[in-house]
């Protein structure tokens, strides 16, 4: 239930970055992805084309918007890709 | 909407917690599942939080047991984290009052992996003392050596970006830490804190460097 929730509202947030959101891949990962109720807060990892769209996203999300809060992991495709993190997540995609 | 209304909002739609009222300081009484009740006062400090953010709310007939402002991501002085530590009361964010809830403790709550740091700078055989700059970033002060400044991220992996704004958000330190041993640190990360002369390290890394 609260996966489904959550999803919804990150696809929402996504789509009202616009621009500065394109070309990213969103993650859900942590206890929301496996629909726990009581989650401490949304485990999201957003992978970026480069740096300059990561401190952009960072500047541009407010982790508080929403309950439970955003935390908030944004690195490069090359980055993630080097240190396998979908795996090491077992991270869900969740935009596009 | 004053902070404490929204603050109150936001935790009324938890199934594990329950507001049961408002003590006449504006602190709110928060109920766990288990019966456990604590008091928690709301902040909205926009700049860093100092000692007058928090002297205030010490003064009443009530204490907080639990401090939380919000926006979250504001950081905690050293001087008003000692304060509070030092009324037996305790700090964080929202979702922190979920975890207070869970220990049933709320005034000697402390966020875990902090703790973890806390206890492991000061138990290294190079170190004389511990203290806050903010609530993840401490100075160790070596007994061989220049004191340490170690900024504490949470993250599972560091990435080049995890230091880039730790270093927007923190100012100065030599060594920045994940708060995990699990995960990895990416080679950007590493040389994005090599550009602003300091180091990625990992725990293990940082007990080596901090002997040296």
């Amino acid at each position: 239930m609260i996966r489904e929730r959550v999803i919804a509202t990150l696809r929402e947030l996504a789509v009202a970055l616009g621009s500065m959101a394109v070309g990213t891949e969103w993650h859900l990962f942590g206890s929301i992805d496996r629909d726990e109720w009581e989650a401490a807060d949304i485990d999201l990892m957003i992978f970026c084309t480069d740096d300059d769209q990561a401190d952009t996203l960072r500047r541009a999300i407010d982790p508080d918007v929403h309950f439970p809060p955003i935390h908030l992991a944004l690195l490069t495709f090359d980055e993630a890709a080097e240190i396998n993190a979908i795996h090491a997540q077992h991270s869900s995609v969740v935009f596009p | 909407m004053s902070v404490t209304d929204w603050v109150a909002e936001k935790l009324g739609e938890r199934r594990d917690l329950k507001i049961v009222g408002r003590t006449p300081e504006d602190f709110l009484i928060v109920r766990s599942r288990s019966n456990y009740a604590f008091f928690v006062a709301a902040l909205s400090v926009q700049n860093t939080i100092g000692l007058v953010d928090v002297e205030p709310l010490f003064v009443g007939t009530n204490k907080p047991q639990l401090i939380i402002n919000v926006p979250s991501d504001i950081l905690w002085s050293g001087a008003a984290i000692d304060r509070i530590h030092s009324e037996s009361a305790s700090f964080g964010r929202l979702r922190d009052v979920a975890r207070v809830a869970d220990t049933g403790d709320a005034s000697s709550y402390r966020d875990r992996n902090m703790s973890f740091f806390i206890n492991m700078l000061s138990q290294h055989p190079n170190v004389s003392g511990v203290s806050y700059i903010y609530e993840n970033v401490f100075k160790a002060d070596r007994m061989a050596g220049a004191s340490f400044v170690v900024a504490v991220i949470e993250a599972y992996n560091m990435s080049a970006e995890d230091v880039r704004n730790a270093r927007n958000r923190l100012g100065h330190f030599d060594v920045v830490v994940k708060s995990t041993s699990y995960g990895s640190i990416t080679n950007q990360a590493e040389a994005a804190a090599k550009s602003i002369g300091a180091e990625a390290l990992t725990y293990g890394q940082l007990m080596g460097r901090l002997a040296h």
